[in-house]
């Protein structure tokens, strides 16, 4: 509880914490929604629960490169505590977010007809993917700029393909094929299914997410020194 | 020294990379069915199971429930059977052949080639990799003994070096005990007769009775010489001959295969014995490196004494370029008693390949 509270202060500190967590999710429920979907903006979440969850994980990623996991470990801290504690630091600060950004589009787009407790969870499980996911790439780097780097580039490209930032039904059939294999497509797929009303859809998405989320998980929290 | 991480690629190395290849070849086989979330989801689950293993270290007794969960869904989805022969590659893998005969009766039902073929591949290579490992492991097991035999030995060796300074100790006690003993047995009697007698010729003097005087000042002088003689063949037969070390180098250089200079300088009898045999063993080994590594010309051996330490170079000029046999068992064994004792052992390669051995010793004891 001591390493989660101080993981929770250490991220907050940051101003941008306040930024990722309270303002950007305000300003992306505004998009307005594309003929026969939900409002873009519920889209473009993954975007920023992505790149959110990728800042957030920096201070994991420092420790480890100024060896200070190092230190940890000759502590009777034990790693899987260390690491659970910031984990799920990060999850609570978006969790926070992902609050603030479904009241946000209940406030706003009141007239549309939404299932609010499904796009939270289907958020939910994509935010512990992304929070995985970075947890994995930064595992690949020795230097958080490098990671950062190739990092925007690559989740960008992912969620430009990948109906994140454009619609899924503006990508061919042919193509789908290939994204399919990307987690990121999980997030649009399952909130199209949510539209269309196929909640057993919704449903494959979320068990998918949460096994790219374990996957990434065990990949990243190999210890690495 | 920094230790040096080899990549050494074992059977555990090429084991996740055919079982990569097997993921992707299974995710051709359904890629024109991957728009299918359940098909894509079952890949996954796959993906996932074997991640778990490679990251935390399962009985492949649990793989079992995996199977069980695939079975079942093959059951109700029949193409969900083609996902079944990476757990025949797996269970081959770990030596669980017995476990692959729900895979088999799943075939039978099938009865498709390709899945005969992907299970066969799989059955093959993990068998393969299996019995490499085994081998590899048990060669592993054999090494780490045979370096554990040697650690032991170098232990025991040290040990014996350490016991022997110590015999030295007591013997030179008990060597003590036996000069005391020679001594008193032997010089102690005539020198209190010696002593008596003078005595009584002093008295005897004093009462003027020169006659008895004399007789017993002949015999005063008698003893004394007698203590004189005995004292002389006393100390003939303690004396150790230290020049034993000496010689027995000397004979060494003397025999050896190429021309040797020894050249000494110094008190050699300010050597312990267990320096001495310490010295000898060094030029046993340093000349039998020698004779295997080097070819020649010429061998300098110089030994020199001070009154602390003693240091001995042996250099040699007919170096053969070959830097993995520097540091052989025997330089090891060598460095090892030397330092045992405090002393140290030096290596140059400046043209010539000199050996410098240095041993320090306490001055009097």
């Amino acid at each position: 509880m001591i390493i989660f509270k101080h993981a929770l202060k250490r991220s907050l500190a940051q101003p941008i914490s306040i930024l990722i967590t309270l303002i950007l999710p305000i300003g992306i429920i505004f998009v307005p929604p594309l003929a026969n979907s939900y409002p873009n903006g519920i889209y473009l979440y993954g975007l920023l629960s992505l790149f959110s969850a990728f800042i957030l994980s920096k201070p994991i990623v420092e420790e480890r490169l100024n060896k200070i996991t190092v230190r940890i470990s000759a502590t009777p801290t034990k790693y899987i505590s260390y690491l659970s504690s910031h984990l799920m630091a990060y999850t609570s600060i978006l969790v926070v977010q992902n609050i603030i950004f479904i009241l946000g589009i209940y406030l706003y787009w009141k007239d549309l007809n939404i299932n609010y407790w499904y796009i939270f969870s289907l958020n939910f499980v994509y935010i512990l993917m992304s929070i995985a996911f970075s947890l994995c790439w930064n595992s690949l780097f020795k230097s958080y700029n490098l990671s950062f780097g190739l990092f925007s580039g690559f989740a960008s490209i992912m969620c430009l393909v990948s109906g994140v930032t454009m619609p899924l039904q503006v990508i061919p059939e042919e193509i789908k094929k290939f994204i399919v294999v990307l987690p990121t497509y999980w997030l649009p797929y399952g909130l199209n299914s949510l539209h269309d009303g196929n909640i057993k859809y919704v449903l494959i998405a979320h068990l998918v997410l949460l096994i790219y989320s374990g996957i990434f998980l065990l990949i990243g929290s190999k210890r690495r020194y | 020294m920094i230790a040096k991480k080899n990549f050494i690629i074992g059977p555990q190395i090429i084991y996740s990379f055919i079982m990569v290849i097997q993921l992707l070849i299974l995710l051709i086989i359904i890629f024109h069915k991957l728009l299918n979330p359940m098909v894509f989801l079952l890949y996954l689950i796959l993906i996932f199971s074997m991640v778990l293993r490679w990251r935390i270290k399962l009985k492949p007794c649990y793989m079992l429930i995996d199977l069980t969960f695939f079975l079942l869904t093959a059951a109700f989805y029949p193409p969900a059977s083609i996902y079944l022969f990476v757990f025949a590659y797996y269970f081959s893998y770990k030596n669980k052949l017995i476990y692959t005969l729900p895979l088999i009766i799943v075939g039978l039902i099938v009865n498709e080639g390709s899945y005969y073929l992907l299970l066969l591949q799989g059955l093959l290579f993990g068998t393969i990799l299996c019995h490499w490992e085994r081998e590899s492991t048990s060669n592993k097991n054999i090494m780490d003994h045979l370096r554990q035999h040697i650690y032991d030995l170098e232990l025991v060796q040290s040990q014996l070096l350490s016991d022997y300074q110590d015999t030295d100790r007591i013997s030179r006690l008990t060597e003590r005990q036996r000069i005391a003993e020679v001594l008193h047995d032997n010089l102690g009697h005539e020198l209190t007769a010696a002593h008596l007698s003078l005595k009584a010729y002093k008295s005897l003097i004093q009462s003027k009775q020169f006659e008895r005087a004399n007789i017993t000042f002949s015999k005063s002088e008698k003893r004394l010489e007698n203590a004189l003689h005995q004292l002389k063949s006393s100390v003939k037969s303690i004396e150790p001959n230290l020049e034993i070390g000496l010689l027995d180098i000397t004979n060494l250089c003397d025999n050896f295969i190429y021309p040797v200079e020894f050249v000494h300088s110094g008190n050699i009898f300010k050597l312990e014995p267990y320096i001495w045999q310490l010295i000898l063993m060094s030029v046993r080994e340093a000349l039998t490196n020698i004779t295997k590594h080097a070819r020649p010309n010429k061998v300098n051996i110089s030994l020199k004494i001070t009154d602390y330490s003693v240091r001995m170079t042996i250099e040699n000029d007919g170096i053969i370029n070959n830097p993995r046999e520097i540091s052989g068992n025997g330089l090891r064994y060598m460095r090892n008693r030397l330092e045992a004792v405090n002393g140290s052992l030096s290596i140059q390669r400046q043209g010539t390949f000199k050996l410098i051995i240095f041993i320090p010793f306490e001055r009097s004891k």
